[in-house]
């Protein structure tokens, strides 16, 4: 396998009670670069996101992380691995301190970086707080927070910027293009605000019906479609495969 | 393992339960004295059932067994049911962490809970309930070094009793990840039990017997529940 791919999928299948959800669907991410996940709604992301995180075990079909089988490395992997699928949930009696320093524990690691986590997702005031008082926006920061607090190679992120203010999804934009260029982080993220998307993705992968219908690198986007990947987006929807 | 009790014990309090036992100990001692009572002032035929400490510590010993397998459902809801259920699970398993390891450390920590209280609960009592016996007995008995092995034997079993009442509801209440069904399962399930310990007035072998048959039942629910936890899809 290229030395260059962090995450391969290859022929995924999930079946939930007989009914194909995720169909032959193949996926690959380079490592250092940031994977724009688009789909309409029950297309199938979450979906896939869960099995690579080891959530939902695939029907069939194979999932590769830095080179190795997934099961294989289940659940030790999961250490390299920060997430945010869906809403994030805190035990909310705790702080956002105690609640970063329980995820590091559980991770064994020693509790470092919690501050500076909190300072990246703008919560540094927030830290004693008990998360039962935090507001969506503040939870979905938090989310963010415990997912890089521990340093992971991967990010697995589905939809991570809801409930952001507008400071916040630019914030949040800055911090996952940081990631990736200083600390060398690989991310995957599904989002249906396709702005966003354009504006940190390398690579976008477009699921319809739970298959992957297209891979393709942003600057292949802009060459296609000029006006920018909302129209690209939909002129794919529309026109299928043939859309080049 | 003793890693993952400490971190399930930052997650959950234990506090509320330590003063629920503290409740089941009062109201416990109060239901010895009132068995005491009927024995000081009831006619033979009344008093019969409590007319010695053995008899006594027997009918208390079936109310202590139903609260705290109620007491053990309660707290595998708390650490269990609710951390298995919704986007908890999706917290509990992101962790690098075996499920097992994870589950059974939550078992080891309800276990070792409900055994202790349920064992200091009884021993609390006994002292208070001796001490005032032999100043102004109100039970026509006399305290023996064979009265004393018998009640320690069966503390015993029904902290094995309660912890395997506790296992089987959660088993129970885990398929539907429901806190009422758990709860409202170790309720019907120990009142079984609760009436065949009352035999033990005659046959004091019936607890040891029910404690061998909680054990093994305690066991395969937990063997099923941890064959579950690690097949779970969120
Ligand atoms: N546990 C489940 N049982 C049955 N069907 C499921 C389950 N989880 C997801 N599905 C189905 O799988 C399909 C894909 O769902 P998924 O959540 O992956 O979509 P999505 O792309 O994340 O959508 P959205 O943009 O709305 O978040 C949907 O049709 C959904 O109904
Ligand atoms: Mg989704």
């Amino acid at each position: 396998m290229n030395s260059n791919i962090l995450v391969q999928a290859k022929d995924l299948v999930k079946t939930f009670h007989g009914r194909e959800v995720i169909s032959h669907c193949d996926m690959c991410v380079k490592k250092g670069t940031i994977y724009g996940f688009l789909g309409e709604n029950g297309a199938g992301k979450t979906t896939v996101l869960k099995m690579l995180m080891g959530l939902l075990t695939p029907t069939s079909g194979k999932i590769e992380i830095g080179g190795g089988d997934l099961r294989e490395s289940y659940p030790s992997i999961l250490k390299k691995i920060g997430s945010i699928i869906e809403t994030p949930i805190f035990y909310e009696h705790l702080t956002a301190t105690e609640n970063l320093a329980l995820h590091l524990s559980y991770m064994q690691l020693p509790k470092r970086n919690i501050e500076e986590s909190l300072q990246l997702v703008g919560l540094h005031q927030a830290g004693q707080q008990p998360v039962s008082e935090f507001s969506l926006g503040m939870k979905q920061r938090l989310g963010i927070a415990r997912s890089i607090v521990h340093c992971p190679t991967l990010l697995l992120l589905d939809e991570p910027i809801n409930g952001l203010d507008p400071m916040g999804i630019r914030q949040m934009r800055e911090l996952f293009l940081t990631l990736v260029k200083e600390k060398n982080m690989t991310i995957i993220i599904s989002s249906h605000i396709l702005s966003e998307i354009e504006q940190m993705a390398d690579t976008i992968g477009v699921i319809t019906n739970g298959r992957i219908k297209k891979e393709v690198t942003i600057s292949e986007v802009k060459a296609k479609t000029p006006t920018g990947l909302e129209d690209y987006f939909f002129n794919l929807m529309k026109a299928g495969e043939q859309y080049v | 393992m003793y890693n993952l009790i400490k971190l399930e014990l930052r997650k959950t309090r234990i506090r509320p339960y330590v003063w629920a036992s503290a409740i089941i100990a009062l109201c416990m001692l109060g239901m010895l004295y009132t068995f005491s009572a009927v024995s000081y002032m009831g006619s033979e035929a009344d008093a019969a059932e409590f007319s010695s400490y053995y008899n006594i510590m027997v009918l208390t010993n079936a109310l202590i067994m139903f609260a705290f397998s109620i007491l053990a459902a309660v707290m595998f809801t708390a650490f269990v049911i609710k951390d298995y259920s919704g986007k908890n699970a999706i917290m509990l398993f992101s962790y690098p962490v075996k499920r097992k390891s994870t589950l059974f450390a939550k078992v080891i920590l309800v276990t070792t809970f409900t055994t202790i209280s349920l064992l200091a609960t009884t021993f609390a009592i006994c002292s208070v309930w001796g001490l005032t016996e032999s100043i102004f007995p109100l039970v026509d008995d006399s305290i023996s070094i064979l009265l004393v092995a018998n009640v320690i034997r069966d503390a015993l079993c029904m902290a094995v009793i309660s912890v395997g009442i506790g296992l089987v509801s959660v088993w129970i209440g885990f398929r539907k990840k429901s806190v009422q069904t758990t709860i409202i399962a170790a309720v019907i399930i120990s009142i079984a039990p609760a009436n065949f310990i009352v035999l033990g007035t005659s046959y004091p072998i019936a607890s040891v017997g029910l404690a061998v048959i909680s054990a093994v039942a305690g066991v395969l629910a937990l063997f099923d529940l941890s064959n579950a936890v690690n097949k779970m899809e969120i």
